[in-house]
């Protein structure tokens, strides 16, 4: 059995625990390829003009699926990962709004995920992906221990610091720990850092003008948590809790020079999280840039604005750096 | 205590209401107008949705009129919604305005819970005098439901669609005014033998349009360009898939009381299309569809503000209530740079388009009738 699973949006959270779940059964996945100009446009075109970007790839990438000779698409709806808290509106009707508008696709595999009241709902969702299937409880059971295992080594991964691309794949590489004289926070969703191609490669261009990357996966929750139970009101979507959580962790950190925040256009968590951060930035004197990405943005300009970035906190912090040697 | 509310549509009648009702100071911000929204956008995030940024207008309004408490409805996610009032502050606080915001949101469900936070914002009055006031207002809620559904009726058949929207202003005025129950049904009754004493148009027939969509841009007139409106004067009878005292309910009290043409319903028609809540109302305005066209509407429009993210998975859901229910479907996002020519374009255009529907599925059915068999 061949299921089909696309490179986007929830891929970029929670692959290793359906790799690890799926393997363990015997299924094959098949996983669309990185996002492309073909793809990108294709599902630019599918997509309804007013939806976030994210959602617009998203499409590409299903539709590339339905060449793949698959035997069912894996579309989850995951409700609520964590306690408390939501994933965004879109995510949750999203079988339905795929279905709606890719009409022709292979069979969908889907379950809900809801762990907002109870964490034991994983397994329960698990076990009914698999009943799908036809596997019988004893063997769901050892892949949904699988899959927990591979999800969590994945997140610690990531908490390590680890690039992405490794840590989906469950594999540690030694970390260059080189003193680099700037380092920045790079906030926003997974599913927009991680893929190059919709974000530009802003992580890598960062990189190259010789900055230290940190995102929002390397800060452990018992920070966010506790940056959370600072605000009056509880934050209750699960990735930008983990944004907002990190950055005010990043704006009280003196190591982190300056925060950027990838933001993507038509997102309604975003609207409200930059804003939050931008103030918090402001009223904290900490150096803050949001560029928001649409199809339409261009790579020359957005260079153009991060080497200015870039160039402004390094005189920062030599300024800094004089005032502390001479003061 | 200088209490404020921010505006959408009519509820400002019920709330003033109950505010009166427990001698605590309103301070009712001015109608929304282009000038709120001008206002609210420079000083919202840009890709904040309509309803806040009309918010933001209308609390800076307030605020310059002596407000010093803002008074929210909230929510636990997943939509924006329930982060409104906790991120207006923020804002206002940048602003140097600093209002105290009093949450209306029965936290985690408990009613107690809710209990205790209308207390905050009736301070020290006896628990039997707050009770009295939240029916006196629930009371006015349903009347004003009431009364526009008259006013849905009159518009389409009046001679003179003008008279109807005096009688309109006439019962919100009065509405407002009522100081008692006796009273606010006096106005309901009065509106009726007002509109029955309007001169009709002759074997009339309207055509019928339910509209569904996101609550604030439903509810509120400025936000949409007053569609209701519009579409009554082009002869269109017009019904919603929700009503304030509907909203009321959900949004405080828990559905806990009866509101007007009830719409708990709605997520159980939706479920062959969306088969789980997506927040917000997504999930009912795909019911509401439904809903419409079980009873035989012409057309249903779905109104929406620009990333409204709830709606926007109902909007790509439609199409197949559409087909598969044969009801025409237009989808209408509004946001601060929509004009209201373009919109009465598009009006028009759809009502000729359903007016045309209408006439071929009669013929069908006649010829059904005479030559089928
Ligand atoms: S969180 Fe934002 S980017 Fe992600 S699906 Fe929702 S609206 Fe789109
Ligand atoms: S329902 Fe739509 S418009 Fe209303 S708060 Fe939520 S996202 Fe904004």
């Amino acid at each position: 059995m061949r299921i089909g699973v696309p490179r986007g949006l929830l891929f970029f959270y929670y692959y290793p625990l359906w790799e690890a779940f799926f393997r363990t059964l015997g299924v094959e996945l098949v996983v669309s390829a990185p996002t492309s100009r073909p793809l990108f446009n294709r599902g630019v075109v599918l997509a309804s003009d007013e939806t976030c970007l994210p959602v617009k790839v998203f499409f590409g990438h299903i539709e590339s699926l339905r060449e793949k000779q698959v035997d069912y698409v894996f579309l989850p709806r995951m409700v609520s990962m964590e306690k408390r808290t939501y994933l965004c509106p879109k995510l949750l009707g999203f079988p339905e709004v795929v279905t709606s508008v890719i009409t022709d696709l292979p069979p969908v595999l889907t379950a809900n995920f809801n762990l907002r009241k109870n964490p034991k709902e994983l397994d329960k969702a698990l076990h009914e992906l698999g009943k799908q299937l036809g596997y019988n409880a004893r063997r769901i059971q050892q892949a949904v221990e699988a899959a927990r295992e591979a999800q969590a080594r994945f997140e610690d991964l990531l908490l390590g610091g680890q690039e992405f691309d490794l840590a989906v794949k469950g594999r540690s590489a030694e970390r260059n720990t080189a003193e680099v004289a700037l380092r920045i926070g790079v906030l926003g969703h997974a599913y927009m850092l991680y893929d190059r191609f919709t974000s530009l490669d802003i992580k890598g261009k960062l990189s190259k003008f010789g900055t230290e990357i940190i995102t929002a996966e390397t800060v452990d929750s018992g920070e966010i948590d506790h940056y959370m139970e600072q605000l009056p009101k509880k934050m209750f979507w699960s990735h930008s809790k983990r944004i907002l959580g990190a950055a005010y962790s990043f704006i009280d950190d003196p190591r982190v020079h300056g925060l950027v925040h990838l933001s993507c256009f038509g997102c309604g968590p975003d609207s409200m999280i930059a804003d939050m951060v931008e103030r918090a930035c402001r009223r904290r004197g900490k150096p803050f840039m949001v560029l928001t990405l649409d199809e339409h943005t261009g790579e020359a300009g957005l260079v153009t604005r991060l080497e200015a970035y870039v160039d402004m906190l390094r005189r920062r912090v030599e300024v800094e750096n004089n005032i502390s040697a001479h003061g | 205590m200088k209490i404020t509310f921010p505006h959408m549509g009519n509820i400002w009648i019920p709330v003033k209401a109950l505010f009166d009702y427990l001698d605590i100071e309103f301070v009712l911000p001015p109608q929304n107008s282009k000038r709120t929204l001008s206002l609210g956008t420079q000083h919202s995030p840009e890709g904040a949705c309509l309803p806040f940024k009309l918010n933001i207008g209308n609390l800076i309004d307030a605020a310059a009129q002596g407000a010093d408490t803002m008074l929210m409805t909230g929510g636990v996610g997943p939509c924006r919604f329930g982060y409104y009032g906790d991120l207006e502050r923020d804002i206002l606080a940048d602003l140097g305005i600093n209002l105290k915001l009093i949450t209306l949101e029965p936290p985690d469900g408990s009613l107690t819970g809710l209990a205790r936070r209308i207390k905050l914002a009736a301070g020290d009055k006896p628990w039997p005098r707050i009770i009295g006031a939240v029916k006196f207002a629930y009371g006015k809620a349903l009347a004003m439901d009431r009364i526009e559904d008259i006013i849905h009726w009159a518009r389409p058949r009046a001679l003179n669609p003008r008279l109807a929207e005096e009688i309109y202003r006439q019962a919100q005025t009065e509405l407002d005014q009522a100081r008692d129950a006796k009273g606010v049904d006096r106005v309901v009754r009065d509106t009726r033998s007002r509109v029955r004493g309007l001169a009709l148009k002759q074997d009339y027939e309207p055509l019928r349009v339910g509209i569904v969509g996101e609550i604030y841009t439903l509810l509120d007139p400025f936000s949409c360009h007053d569609i209701e409106r519009h579409l009554g004067h082009l002869g269109v009878h017009v019904d919603r898939s929700i009503y304030i005292s509907g909203w009321i309910n959900e949004h405080v009290f828990q559905g806990l009381y009866k509101a007007y043409k009830d719409i708990s319903h709605h997520k159980a028609l939706a479920k062959p299309f969306l088969n789980h809540t997506v927040g917000g109302h997504g999930q009912e305005t795909i019911g509401g569809a439904v809903d419409f066209a079980r009873h035989g509407f012409d057309g249903v429009i779905h109104l929406l503000p620009l990333t409204c993210m709830p709606e926007i998975v109902a909007a790509s859901i439609l199409p197949q209530v559409s087909k598969s229910l044969q009801i025409p479907v237009m989808t209408l996002y509004v946001d601060e740079q929509a004009g209201e020519a373009g919109l009465l374009t598009r009006l028009e255009a759809f009502i000729d388009l359903i007016d045309r529907e209408k006439r071929m599925n009669r013929r069908i059915s006649d010829e059904q009738t005479v030559l089928g068999g």
